[in-house]
Protein backbone atom coordinates (compact mmCIF):
# COMPACT_ATOMS: atom_id res chain seq x y z
CA UNK A 1 0.00 0.00 0.00
CA UNK A 2 1.31 3.53 -0.94
CA UNK A 3 1.36 5.92 1.89
CA UNK A 4 -0.96 8.24 -0.01
CA UNK A 5 -3.76 5.78 0.78
CA UNK A 6 -4.02 7.49 3.90
CA UNK A 7 -7.60 9.25 5.00
CA UNK A 8 -5.37 12.92 5.86
CA UNK A 9 -3.84 12.70 2.37
CA UNK A 10 -7.00 11.35 0.57
CA UNK A 11 -8.81 14.15 1.67
CA UNK A 12 -5.76 16.33 1.07
CA UNK A 13 -5.63 14.92 -2.59
CA UNK A 14 -9.85 15.76 -2.61
CA UNK A 15 -9.68 19.34 -1.61
CA UNK A 16 -6.71 19.96 -4.48
CA UNK A 17 -8.40 17.87 -7.14
CA UNK A 18 -11.30 20.19 -6.54
CA UNK A 19 -9.22 23.45 -6.47
CA UNK A 20 -7.25 22.80 -9.69
CA UNK A 21 -10.51 22.62 -11.87
CA UNK A 22 -9.23 25.06 -14.87
CA UNK A 23 -11.04 27.16 -17.15
CA UNK A 24 -13.13 24.58 -19.01
CA UNK A 25 -14.58 22.62 -16.16
CA UNK A 26 -16.95 22.98 -13.92
CA UNK A 27 -17.46 25.25 -10.80
CA UNK A 28 -17.13 22.91 -7.30
CA UNK A 29 -21.19 24.14 -6.51
CA UNK A 30 -22.35 21.90 -9.06
CA UNK A 31 -19.63 18.81 -7.92
CA UNK A 32 -21.27 19.21 -4.42
CA UNK A 33 -24.90 19.66 -5.57
CA UNK A 34 -24.41 16.48 -8.00
CA UNK A 35 -22.91 14.46 -5.02
CA UNK A 36 -25.74 15.53 -3.11
CA UNK A 37 -28.69 14.36 -5.20
CA UNK A 38 -27.03 11.35 -6.16
CA UNK A 39 -26.79 10.74 -2.45
CA UNK A 40 -29.94 11.35 -0.87
CA UNK A 41 -31.60 9.62 -3.57
CA UNK A 42 -29.82 6.57 -3.27
CA UNK A 43 -30.27 6.61 0.40
CA UNK A 44 -34.20 7.02 0.24
CA UNK A 45 -34.45 4.24 -2.58
CA UNK A 46 -32.28 1.93 -0.40
CA UNK A 47 -34.52 3.02 2.72
CA UNK A 48 -38.00 2.41 0.60
CA UNK A 49 -36.14 -1.37 -0.56
CA UNK A 50 -35.22 -2.23 2.45
CA UNK A 51 -38.90 -1.78 4.34
CA UNK A 52 -40.14 -3.84 0.95
CA UNK A 53 -37.35 -6.40 1.65
CA UNK A 54 -38.30 -6.49 5.40
CA UNK A 55 -41.89 -6.39 5.10
CA UNK A 56 -41.98 -9.41 2.10
CA UNK A 57 -40.16 -11.34 4.27
CA UNK A 58 -42.47 -10.51 7.11
CA UNK A 59 -45.70 -11.05 5.09
CA UNK A 60 -44.43 -13.98 2.69
CA UNK A 61 -45.97 -12.76 -0.27
CA UNK A 62 -45.27 -9.73 -2.37
CA UNK A 63 -48.91 -8.01 -1.95
CA UNK A 64 -50.25 -5.69 -4.24
CA UNK A 65 -47.94 -4.85 -7.25
CA UNK A 66 -48.45 -0.93 -8.38
CA UNK A 67 -48.02 -1.48 -12.55
CA UNK A 68 -47.00 1.24 -15.05
CA UNK A 69 -46.37 4.88 -13.59
CA UNK A 70 -47.28 4.73 -10.21
CA UNK A 71 -50.55 4.13 -10.82
CA UNK A 72 -52.00 1.81 -7.51
CA UNK A 73 -49.49 3.07 -5.42
CA UNK A 74 -50.84 4.90 -3.44
CA UNK A 75 -53.32 1.99 -2.50
CA UNK A 76 -50.57 -0.66 -2.12
CA UNK A 77 -48.36 1.41 0.16
CA UNK A 78 -51.23 1.81 2.01
CA UNK A 79 -52.12 -1.70 2.99
CA UNK A 80 -48.18 -2.09 3.57
CA UNK A 81 -47.74 -3.93 0.66
CA UNK A 82 -44.18 -5.15 -0.10
CA UNK A 83 -44.16 -4.74 -3.54
CA UNK A 84 -45.17 -1.03 -3.07
CA UNK A 85 -42.42 -0.33 -1.39
CA UNK A 86 -40.46 -1.97 -3.54
CA UNK A 87 -41.89 -0.06 -6.58
CA UNK A 88 -41.35 2.88 -4.59
CA UNK A 89 -37.82 2.11 -3.68
CA UNK A 90 -37.32 1.61 -7.67
CA UNK A 91 -39.09 4.80 -8.84
CA UNK A 92 -36.77 6.60 -6.82
CA UNK A 93 -33.74 5.11 -7.81
CA UNK A 94 -34.68 5.65 -11.63
CA UNK A 95 -35.94 9.15 -10.98
CA UNK A 96 -32.54 10.45 -9.36
CA UNK A 97 -30.18 10.65 -12.63
CA UNK A 98 -33.17 12.32 -14.13
CA UNK A 99 -33.00 15.15 -11.10
CA UNK A 100 -29.10 14.92 -11.28
CA UNK A 101 -29.81 16.21 -14.94
CA UNK A 102 -32.37 18.86 -13.82
CA UNK A 103 -30.34 20.32 -11.30
CA UNK A 104 -26.88 20.33 -13.52
CA UNK A 105 -29.10 22.31 -16.65
CA UNK A 106 -30.28 24.96 -13.62
CA UNK A 107 -26.63 25.54 -12.99
CA UNK A 108 -25.12 25.64 -16.06
CA UNK A 109 -28.34 28.49 -17.11
CA UNK A 110 -27.55 30.27 -13.97
CA UNK A 111 -23.27 30.34 -14.75
CA UNK A 112 -24.58 31.23 -18.49
CA UNK A 113 -23.03 28.27 -20.25
CA UNK A 114 -25.82 28.25 -22.77
CA UNK A 115 -24.33 25.48 -25.02
CA UNK A 116 -24.40 23.44 -21.85
CA UNK A 117 -28.04 24.11 -20.36
CA UNK A 118 -29.18 23.31 -23.83
CA UNK A 119 -26.80 19.76 -24.02
CA UNK A 120 -28.41 18.71 -20.62
CA UNK A 121 -31.99 20.12 -21.63
CA UNK A 122 -31.40 17.66 -24.89
CA UNK A 123 -30.96 15.08 -22.31
CA UNK A 124 -33.76 15.83 -20.46
CA UNK A 125 -35.74 15.75 -22.97
CA UNK A 126 -35.35 12.50 -24.07
CA UNK A 127 -35.52 10.79 -20.83
CA UNK A 128 -39.01 12.37 -20.76
CA UNK A 129 -40.05 11.55 -23.79
CA UNK A 130 -38.34 7.82 -22.28
CA UNK A 131 -41.04 8.20 -19.69
CA UNK A 132 -43.93 9.07 -21.96
CA UNK A 133 -43.36 5.99 -24.42
CA UNK A 134 -42.63 3.41 -21.45
CA UNK A 135 -45.84 4.35 -20.16
CA UNK A 136 -48.13 4.26 -23.28
CA UNK A 137 -46.29 0.53 -24.21
CA UNK B 1 -37.13 -24.85 -10.28
CA UNK B 2 -38.70 -21.50 -12.25
CA UNK B 3 -36.93 -18.53 -10.72
CA UNK B 4 -40.15 -16.35 -11.02
CA UNK B 5 -41.56 -18.64 -8.58
CA UNK B 6 -38.47 -18.12 -6.43
CA UNK B 7 -38.18 -14.79 -6.58
CA UNK B 8 -41.54 -13.13 -7.84
CA UNK B 9 -44.37 -15.00 -5.58
CA UNK B 10 -43.18 -17.02 -3.04
CA UNK B 11 -40.64 -15.82 -0.68
CA UNK B 12 -36.67 -17.07 -1.65
CA UNK B 13 -34.53 -18.95 0.12
CA UNK B 14 -31.75 -17.56 2.07
CA UNK B 15 -29.24 -19.35 0.34
CA UNK B 16 -29.81 -17.92 -2.93
CA UNK B 17 -30.36 -14.16 -1.59
CA UNK B 18 -27.17 -14.64 0.27
CA UNK B 19 -25.59 -15.78 -2.45
CA UNK B 20 -26.84 -13.06 -5.04
CA UNK B 21 -26.17 -10.87 -3.01
CA UNK B 22 -22.23 -12.12 -3.10
CA UNK B 23 -22.27 -12.10 -6.49
CA UNK B 24 -24.07 -8.48 -6.97
CA UNK B 25 -21.36 -7.13 -4.19
CA UNK B 26 -18.11 -8.39 -6.52
CA UNK B 27 -19.52 -7.38 -10.01
CA UNK B 28 -20.33 -3.62 -8.19
CA UNK B 29 -16.94 -3.56 -6.73
CA UNK B 30 -15.29 -4.48 -10.22
CA UNK B 31 -18.21 -2.86 -12.13
CA UNK B 32 -17.13 0.70 -10.49
CA UNK B 33 -13.42 -0.09 -10.36
CA UNK B 34 -13.38 -0.40 -14.02
CA UNK B 35 -16.16 1.98 -15.21
CA UNK B 36 -18.14 -0.69 -16.51
CA UNK B 37 -21.09 -0.95 -13.48
CA UNK B 38 -22.06 -4.27 -12.84
CA UNK B 39 -24.55 -5.56 -15.30
CA UNK B 40 -22.04 -6.82 -17.13
CA UNK B 41 -21.44 -9.64 -15.01
CA UNK B 42 -25.01 -9.86 -13.27
CA UNK B 43 -26.62 -10.27 -16.39
CA UNK B 44 -24.59 -13.74 -17.44
CA UNK B 45 -24.79 -14.07 -13.51
CA UNK B 46 -28.64 -14.20 -13.33
CA UNK B 47 -29.08 -16.58 -16.50
CA UNK B 48 -26.28 -18.65 -16.27
CA UNK B 49 -26.45 -19.54 -12.34
CA UNK B 50 -30.07 -18.33 -11.55
CA UNK B 51 -31.55 -19.58 -14.63
CA UNK B 52 -33.90 -16.57 -15.29
CA UNK B 53 -34.81 -15.72 -18.50
CA UNK B 54 -32.33 -12.91 -20.03
CA UNK B 55 -35.20 -10.18 -20.32
CA UNK B 56 -35.53 -10.49 -16.67
CA UNK B 57 -32.04 -10.61 -16.27
CA UNK B 58 -31.27 -7.39 -18.36
CA UNK B 59 -34.27 -5.62 -16.32
CA UNK B 60 -33.11 -6.56 -12.66
CA UNK B 61 -29.50 -5.34 -14.11
CA UNK B 62 -30.90 -1.97 -15.36
CA UNK B 63 -31.98 -1.12 -11.59
CA UNK B 64 -29.68 -2.35 -10.17
CA UNK B 65 -26.58 -0.38 -12.48
CA UNK B 66 -28.71 2.82 -11.74
CA UNK B 67 -28.12 2.13 -7.79
CA UNK B 68 -23.86 0.74 -8.60
CA UNK B 69 -23.61 3.98 -10.88
CA UNK B 70 -24.96 6.39 -8.06
CA UNK B 71 -22.83 5.44 -5.51
CA UNK B 72 -19.58 5.52 -7.46
CA UNK B 73 -20.41 8.59 -9.29
CA UNK B 74 -20.94 10.41 -5.86
CA UNK B 75 -17.81 9.78 -4.84
CA UNK B 76 -16.07 10.30 -8.48
CA UNK B 77 -17.93 13.52 -8.67
CA UNK B 78 -16.53 14.54 -5.31
CA UNK B 79 -12.95 13.99 -5.92
CA UNK B 80 -12.87 15.23 -8.93
CA UNK B 81 -12.10 12.80 -11.26
CA UNK B 82 -15.22 12.80 -13.41
CA UNK B 83 -15.25 15.39 -16.38
CA UNK B 84 -18.83 16.12 -16.38
CA UNK B 85 -19.01 18.25 -19.22
CA UNK B 86 -17.45 15.89 -21.52
CA UNK B 87 -20.14 13.04 -19.75
CA UNK B 88 -23.00 15.57 -20.28
CA UNK B 89 -21.94 15.90 -23.76
CA UNK B 90 -21.89 12.19 -24.45
CA UNK B 91 -24.82 11.73 -22.54
CA UNK B 92 -27.09 12.92 -25.36
CA UNK B 93 -25.95 9.62 -27.27
CA UNK B 94 -25.86 7.60 -24.61
CA UNK B 95 -29.66 8.22 -23.41
CA UNK B 96 -31.25 8.45 -26.58
CA UNK B 97 -29.54 4.69 -27.49
CA UNK B 98 -30.54 3.40 -24.36
CA UNK B 99 -34.28 4.21 -24.99
CA UNK B 100 -34.07 2.68 -28.63
CA UNK B 101 -32.48 -0.20 -26.65
CA UNK B 102 -34.94 -1.02 -24.52
CA UNK B 103 -37.66 -0.62 -26.65
CA UNK B 104 -36.21 -3.12 -29.27
CA UNK B 105 -36.03 -5.75 -26.30
CA UNK B 106 -39.43 -4.99 -25.19
CA UNK B 107 -41.10 -4.96 -28.42
CA UNK B 108 -39.24 -6.25 -31.41
CA UNK B 109 -37.05 -8.62 -29.34
CA UNK B 110 -39.72 -9.62 -26.67
CA UNK B 111 -39.68 -13.07 -27.75
CA UNK B 112 -36.77 -13.81 -28.57
CA UNK B 113 -34.58 -14.64 -25.88
CA UNK B 114 -31.88 -16.53 -27.87
CA UNK B 115 -30.74 -13.74 -30.33
CA UNK B 116 -30.35 -11.39 -27.23
CA UNK B 117 -28.62 -13.77 -25.49
CA UNK B 118 -26.15 -14.14 -28.83
CA UNK B 119 -26.17 -10.28 -29.33
CA UNK B 120 -24.30 -10.17 -25.62
CA UNK B 121 -21.22 -11.95 -26.47
CA UNK B 122 -20.04 -9.82 -29.83
CA UNK B 123 -21.19 -6.63 -28.37
CA UNK B 124 -18.74 -6.77 -25.36
CA UNK B 125 -15.96 -8.90 -26.81
CA UNK B 126 -16.19 -5.52 -28.99
CA UNK B 127 -15.64 -3.55 -26.14
CA UNK B 128 -12.67 -5.59 -25.03
CA UNK B 129 -11.21 -5.04 -28.25
CA UNK B 130 -11.62 -1.37 -28.52
CA UNK B 131 -9.96 -0.92 -25.05
CA UNK B 132 -6.94 -2.41 -25.93
CA UNK B 133 -6.71 -0.24 -29.52
CA UNK B 134 -5.05 2.32 -26.99
CA UNK B 135 -2.27 0.02 -26.29
CA UNK B 136 -0.97 -0.65 -29.40
CA UNK B 137 -0.67 2.86 -30.62
CA UNK B 138 0.45 4.97 -27.72
CA UNK B 139 2.58 7.33 -29.31
CA UNK B 140 0.43 10.59 -28.11
CA UNK B 141 -1.95 12.85 -29.75
CA UNK B 142 -0.98 14.46 -33.18
CA UNK B 143 -4.02 15.91 -34.09
CA UNK B 144 -6.15 19.19 -32.78
CA UNK B 145 -9.32 18.63 -31.31
CA UNK B 146 -11.98 19.16 -33.61
CA UNK B 147 -14.22 22.13 -33.81
CA UNK B 148 -17.10 20.95 -31.49
CA UNK B 149 -14.32 19.98 -28.95
CA UNK B 150 -12.65 23.32 -28.81
CA UNK B 151 -16.71 25.11 -29.04
CA UNK B 152 -17.61 22.85 -26.08
CA UNK B 153 -14.30 23.20 -24.41
CA UNK B 154 -13.87 19.77 -23.71
CA UNK B 155 -10.68 19.16 -21.56
CA UNK B 156 -9.85 19.47 -17.48
CA UNK B 157 -7.31 17.91 -15.01
CA UNK B 158 -7.79 15.71 -12.29
CA UNK B 159 -5.25 15.03 -9.59
CA UNK B 160 -3.38 12.03 -9.58
CA UNK B 161 -3.21 11.29 -6.29
CA UNK B 162 -0.42 8.20 -6.75
CA UNK B 163 1.53 10.20 -9.20
CA UNK B 164 1.13 13.40 -6.65
CA UNK B 165 0.96 15.41 -10.05
CA UNK B 166 -2.31 17.63 -12.09
CA UNK B 167 -2.86 15.80 -14.82
CA UNK B 168 -4.09 18.05 -17.71
CA UNK B 169 -5.91 16.55 -20.78
CA UNK B 170 -7.85 17.61 -23.92
CA UNK B 171 -10.67 15.60 -25.78
CA UNK B 172 -10.13 14.32 -29.36
CA UNK B 173 -12.57 12.95 -32.15
CA UNK B 174 -16.17 13.87 -30.57
CA UNK B 175 -18.37 12.46 -33.27
CA UNK B 176 -16.57 9.15 -32.87
CA UNK B 177 -16.98 9.44 -28.93
CA UNK B 178 -20.81 10.92 -29.02
CA UNK B 179 -21.43 7.38 -32.17
CA UNK B 180 -19.49 4.97 -29.52
CA UNK B 181 -22.12 6.37 -26.70
CA UNK B 182 -24.87 6.33 -28.91
CA UNK B 183 -23.88 2.31 -29.16
CA UNK B 184 -23.43 1.86 -25.56
CA UNK B 185 -26.63 3.09 -24.47
CA UNK B 186 -28.62 1.18 -27.33
CA UNK B 187 -26.28 -2.02 -25.49
CA UNK B 188 -27.13 -1.38 -21.97
CA UNK B 189 -30.74 -1.05 -23.07
CA UNK B 190 -30.85 -4.16 -24.65
CA UNK B 191 -28.36 -6.28 -23.10
CA UNK B 192 -28.65 -4.32 -19.23
CA UNK B 193 -25.41 -4.12 -18.93
CA UNK B 194 -25.22 -0.02 -18.56
CA UNK B 195 -23.11 0.55 -21.32
CA UNK B 196 -19.61 1.24 -19.36
CA UNK B 197 -18.30 -1.14 -22.12
CA UNK B 198 -18.48 1.36 -24.63
CA UNK B 199 -18.02 4.49 -22.78
CA UNK B 200 -14.98 3.55 -21.65
CA UNK B 201 -12.97 2.83 -24.88
CA UNK B 202 -15.28 6.29 -26.22
CA UNK B 203 -13.40 8.07 -23.71
CA UNK B 204 -9.98 6.58 -23.54
CA UNK B 205 -8.87 4.97 -26.60
CA UNK B 206 -10.47 7.37 -28.89
CA UNK B 207 -11.07 10.95 -26.98
CA UNK B 208 -7.77 10.37 -25.34
CA UNK B 209 -9.32 11.30 -21.96
CA UNK B 210 -7.06 9.89 -19.37
CA UNK B 211 -8.50 5.99 -17.88
CA UNK B 212 -8.65 7.40 -14.02
CA UNK B 213 -10.77 10.47 -15.64
CA UNK B 214 -12.59 7.66 -18.35
CA UNK B 215 -13.82 5.51 -15.95
CA UNK B 216 -15.00 8.04 -13.58
CA UNK B 217 -16.91 9.61 -16.20
CA UNK B 218 -18.11 6.79 -17.50
CA UNK B 219 -20.03 5.93 -14.08
CA UNK B 220 -21.50 8.92 -13.91
CA UNK B 221 -22.92 8.40 -17.43
CA UNK B 222 -24.39 4.82 -17.16
CA UNK B 223 -26.55 5.71 -14.42
CA UNK B 224 -28.91 7.87 -16.65
CA UNK B 225 -28.30 5.82 -19.28
CA UNK B 226 -29.47 2.33 -17.46
CA UNK B 227 -32.23 4.34 -15.71
CA UNK B 228 -33.66 5.22 -19.45
CA UNK B 229 -33.48 1.59 -20.02
CA UNK B 230 -34.97 0.35 -16.80
CA UNK B 231 -37.89 2.81 -16.93
CA UNK B 232 -39.36 1.07 -20.14
CA UNK B 233 -38.65 -2.24 -18.12
CA UNK B 234 -40.18 -0.82 -15.22
CA UNK B 235 -43.36 0.38 -16.60
CA UNK B 236 -43.69 -2.78 -18.73
CA UNK B 237 -43.65 -4.86 -15.58
CA UNK B 238 -40.72 -6.76 -16.49
CA UNK B 239 -38.92 -5.81 -13.35
CA UNK B 240 -38.63 -8.71 -10.79
CA UNK B 241 -38.95 -6.04 -7.96
CA UNK B 242 -37.49 -8.34 -5.09
CA UNK B 243 -34.82 -9.28 -7.44
CA UNK B 244 -33.86 -6.19 -8.44
CA UNK B 245 -33.88 -4.86 -4.66
CA UNK B 246 -31.54 -7.78 -3.18
CA UNK B 247 -29.01 -7.06 -6.33
CA UNK B 248 -29.13 -3.22 -5.79
CA UNK B 249 -28.37 -3.95 -2.11
CA UNK B 250 -25.16 -6.12 -3.36
CA UNK B 251 -23.97 -3.84 -5.66
CA UNK B 252 -24.13 -0.56 -4.21
CA UNK B 253 -21.57 -2.21 -0.98
CA UNK B 254 -19.57 -3.23 -4.23
CA UNK B 255 -19.40 0.10 -5.48
CA UNK B 256 -18.12 1.73 -1.75
CA UNK B 257 -14.99 -0.85 -2.23
CA UNK B 258 -14.64 -0.27 -6.18
CA UNK B 259 -14.52 3.15 -5.23
CA UNK B 260 -11.78 3.14 -2.76
CA UNK B 261 -9.77 0.18 -4.62
CA UNK B 262 -9.33 2.71 -7.85
CA UNK B 263 -6.93 5.38 -6.77
CA UNK B 264 -4.20 2.94 -6.02
CA UNK B 265 -4.92 0.80 -8.36
CA UNK B 266 -2.09 1.76 -11.24
CA UNK B 267 -3.96 2.84 -14.74
CA UNK B 268 -2.28 -0.14 -17.09
CA UNK B 269 -3.07 -2.78 -14.92
CA UNK B 270 -7.09 -0.91 -15.30
CA UNK B 271 -7.26 -1.00 -18.50
CA UNK B 272 -5.74 -4.83 -19.04
CA UNK B 273 -8.43 -6.02 -16.23
CA UNK B 274 -11.41 -3.90 -18.47
CA UNK B 275 -10.09 -6.05 -21.43
CA UNK B 276 -9.92 -9.30 -19.39
CA UNK B 277 -13.20 -9.24 -17.37
CA UNK B 278 -15.15 -8.27 -20.59
CA UNK B 279 -13.70 -11.73 -22.63
CA UNK B 280 -14.58 -13.45 -19.12
CA UNK B 281 -17.90 -12.58 -19.17
CA UNK B 282 -18.54 -12.79 -23.17
CA UNK B 283 -16.74 -16.66 -22.99
CA UNK B 284 -19.60 -17.89 -20.74
CA UNK B 285 -22.21 -16.26 -22.45
CA UNK B 286 -20.45 -17.58 -25.66
CA UNK B 287 -21.19 -21.36 -23.81
CA UNK B 288 -24.63 -20.65 -23.51
CA UNK B 289 -25.66 -19.46 -26.69
CA UNK B 290 -23.90 -22.28 -27.95
CA UNK B 291 -25.64 -24.79 -25.72
CA UNK B 292 -22.75 -26.12 -23.88
CA UNK B 293 -24.27 -23.92 -20.19
CA UNK B 294 -27.80 -24.46 -20.31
Amino acid sequence: MTPDATPTDASLDRRVAVESIGPGSVGSSMRRGITRVLRLGLAAAVVLLLVGGILLYARGGPGATPRGFGSGLAPALAQGSPSGFLYLGALVLLATPLVRVALSSILFARGRDWAFTVITVVVLAILLLTVVVGSRL
Amino acid sequence: MDPLVVWGSTTPTLVAVVLLLAIAFLAGSVGSLLGLGGGTFIVPALVLLFGFDIHLAVAASLVSVVANSSGAAASYVEDGTTDLRIGMFLETGAAAGGLAGALVAVTILAARSELIVAAFVPIVVLGAVLMLRKRLRDAGEPERPDRLARRLRLEGSYYDARAHRTVEYRAYRTGVGLGLSGLAGFASGLLGIGGGVFTVPALNAFMNVPIRVATSTSMLMLGLTASAGAIIYLLAGDVVLPLAATVVLGMLVGSFVGTRLKPITPPPKLKLAFAAVLFGAAALMALRAAGVLS
